[in-house]
């Protein structure tokens, strides 16, 4: 079945290579996208691509921007952006956590105020809310380990892969938020309007 | 000082153009649905918090704007959705004697979105209701007649998805554990967790074999054996492969989808639903769905259903021609004949023209297709839009004996 017309969103960044070689073994190329890795649009294979930054992959499939899109589940919970989400991959896995200073005690009771360094602020405020805690969250664009080592926050909200970077910090994990992996999301009218074609890249990408 | 006064989130204003295609959306609207037996009627803006919250969901009446009545105390909500409000209308109006009747709308709504950053809160709701009639016959009734209003607004491609929320409320009402997560993936189309929740550890033995045999079949669009369902949702789902059949007879151009298991903004469908989508657009454009059980929530058990145009992404994208009619621009110049000027102004005026008379230091900001210039000696200069002379007159009687 031929895909023309589809446009589809990529996240750069720590899923990028994992999505190129599902592309590849779905049988599209992905030559040109690896030569000419700094440009953002790429026609192939009866599909655009467009290679976005990974938190505003939501936000073109919800506008329209872009048909579908791949990208980590984490990106997809922080935008609680309207999209479909029919197909989970098995690859870009990882633990969203919380994670504290070793040694320090933190006591999770209702009407407790905590600070959270978080890259995640709205899923971080509804992870404690849930508990009925009062968070104070702390918004930081990287390095959030080093939030808790010097007493900006109590804890942090962030992904690891295998805790390395939490262990090598001198931070321990208190809990998962939740677990993640890449997915296939789809805008809501283009799942109608293209339901054949997009039908038909699901199929071949959960091969 | 001077205030920056600045709108709520959400509100905005429309300009003269959006207005023109509001118009002529209206317009060509309310032309189809009259020619079907539909008489328009008009809501309040506002009314009793009960009696607008009947037939939203939980969440949404956290939507509804409120207010409190300063003449009985009583909280009042403004219009959020113009259905439960026709509903009420009819139970309280007509009885069953009277019925069936179709009522037409145009109305404004507020809907007080939290993230009103990405949505208005304030929305042009077009649309009808089909109230006292039931049965496959009239759901294709109306899903055609609103299919017709599109092609007549110039979308012939479209795409009718229709859904049940029949089969939707019949297998939520089997759930009990895993209820309110499956909604919540029916909601996402995430079928892949779905199918984990059937081999789930902590999914009662009942409700995942449940999950097997009866919502994966659905949700792979895979075949169902109909005889294991309740006969009322057996005939249901017969209905809706009759009605797809028939719309796509009747409209060779028309791709129709089935989604059964597509759940619904509002809690008050009880069968039979659907959407419109075209391609160029990024929004439906057209929902509506049978809403059975609405108005007994008013006092009259009468089946019903209706539709309602998504206006605002329609008008974004009409392919209407907003100056239909040429604009003829007269400059004004100092000390010049101003009466000449009005003269001038309704002789193009009944000519079709849209005519305006502009200072002569304003005319560079106007795209116009005329210009009439008028001398000292009140003669009469046209020119194009590239300042081309076109004719020249001597005087205005001149002009009139002219055809334009």
């Amino acid at each position: 079945m031929a895909r023309k017309g589809i446009i589809l969103a990529l996240a750069k960044g720590r899923i990028f290579n994992d999505t190129l070689e599902l592309l590849k073994k779905s049988g599209i190329s992905t030559d040109k996208i690896k030569k000419k890795s700094r440009e953002l649009i790429f026609k192939l294979d009866g599909l655009t691509i467009l290679s976005c930054k990974p938190s505003d992959v939501p936000k073109y499939v919800e506008l329209g921007a872009a048909d579908c899109g791949i990208v980590g589940s984490d990106c997809i919970s922080e935008s609680q952006c309207d999209i479909y989400e029919p197909i989970g991959l098995n690859f870009g896995l990882c633990k969203m956590i919380v994670a504290a200073k070793k040694g320090e005690k933190i006591e999770f009771k209702a009407g407790k105020e905590i600070k959270v360094a978080t890259k995640y602020p709205k899923i971080a405020s509804e992870y404690f809310i849930r508990r009925k805690m009062s968070p104070e969250i702390i918004y930081l664009n990287g390095s959030v380990e080093l939030a808790p080592l010097i007493g900006l926050s109590d804890v942090i909200v962030d992904i690891t892969e295998t805790g390395e970077t939490i262990r090598k910090n001198n931070l321990k994990v208190i809990d998962t938020v939740m677990n993640i992996s890449a997915k296939f999301i789809v805008n809501k009218t283009s799942y109608r309007t293209l339901f054949k074609h997009i039908q038909s890249l699901s199929s071949s990408l959960k091969k | 000082m001077i205030k920056n006064i600045s709108l709520p989130l959400g509100i905005k204003d429309y300009s003269l153009d959006t207005i023109k295609k509001l118009d002529y959306v209206k317009e060509i609207f309310f032309m189809e649905v009259e020619t079907n037996g539909y008489e328009k009627v008009v809501t309040p803006l506002f009314e009793n918090i009960d009696s607008i919250a009947i037939g939203s969901k939980d969440d949404d009446t956290k939507k509804i704007m409120k207010m409190v009545d300063p003449l009985s105390g009583d909280v009042l909500g403004l219009r959020s959705d113009t259905t439960p409000q026709i509903a009420r209308y009819v139970a309280s109006n007509f009885s069953k004697e009277d019925l069936p009747t179709r009522l037409s709308y145009s109305e404004r709504i507020i809907r007080n979105n939290l993230d009103s950053n990405k949505e208005p809160r304030e929305i042009f709701q077009i649309g009808c209701e089909s109230i006292g009639t039931e049965g496959v016959v009239n759901d294709l009734e109306l899903i055609q007649l609103g299919s017709q209003i599109l092609k007549k607004l110039g979308f012939p491609r479209q795409v009718v998805t229709i859904n049940s929320s029949l089969l939707v409320n019949y297998i939520l009402s089997k759930l009990e554990f895993s209820k309110d997560q499956i909604k919540t993936l029916f909601y996402k189309k995430d079928f892949d967790s779905i199918s984990l929740l059937s081999k789930s550890k902590v999914v009662p033995k009942r409700e995942k074999e449940f999950i097997k045999k009866i919502v994966m079949p659905f949700a792979l669009n895979k075949k169902i054996k109909l005889g294991s369902l309740p006969k009322v949702i057996q005939k249901e789902i017969k209905d809706i492969s009759f009605l797809k059949q028939e719309l796509e007879n009747i409209n060779p151009e028309i791709e129709c989808v089935l989604d059964l298991l597509d759940v619904r903004d509002f809690n008050y469908y009880s069968n039979v639903t659907f959407d419109i989508s075209v391609s160029e657009i990024k929004d439906n454009i057209m929902s509506g769905g049978r809403y059975n059980n609405l108005l007994s929530n008013y006092g009259l058990n009468v089946p019903a259903m209706g539709f309602a145009l998504n206006v605002l992404p329609i008008i974004e994208n009409i392919k209407f021609d907003t100056l239909s009619q040429p604009l003829a621009v007269i400059e004004l110049k100092n000390n010049q004949d101003i009466s000449l000027a009005y003269k001038i102004k309704d002789f193009f005026a009944n000519q079709a023209f849209q005519v305006r008379i502009v200072e002569s230091k304003y005319i560079s900001n106007i795209s116009y297709q005329l210009l009439i210039k008028v001398d000292k000696l009140k003669k009469i200069k046209l020119l194009d839009e590239g300042n081309n002379l076109l004719a020249r007159f001597d005087t205005f009687e001149e002009l009139s004996e002219e055809e334009i």
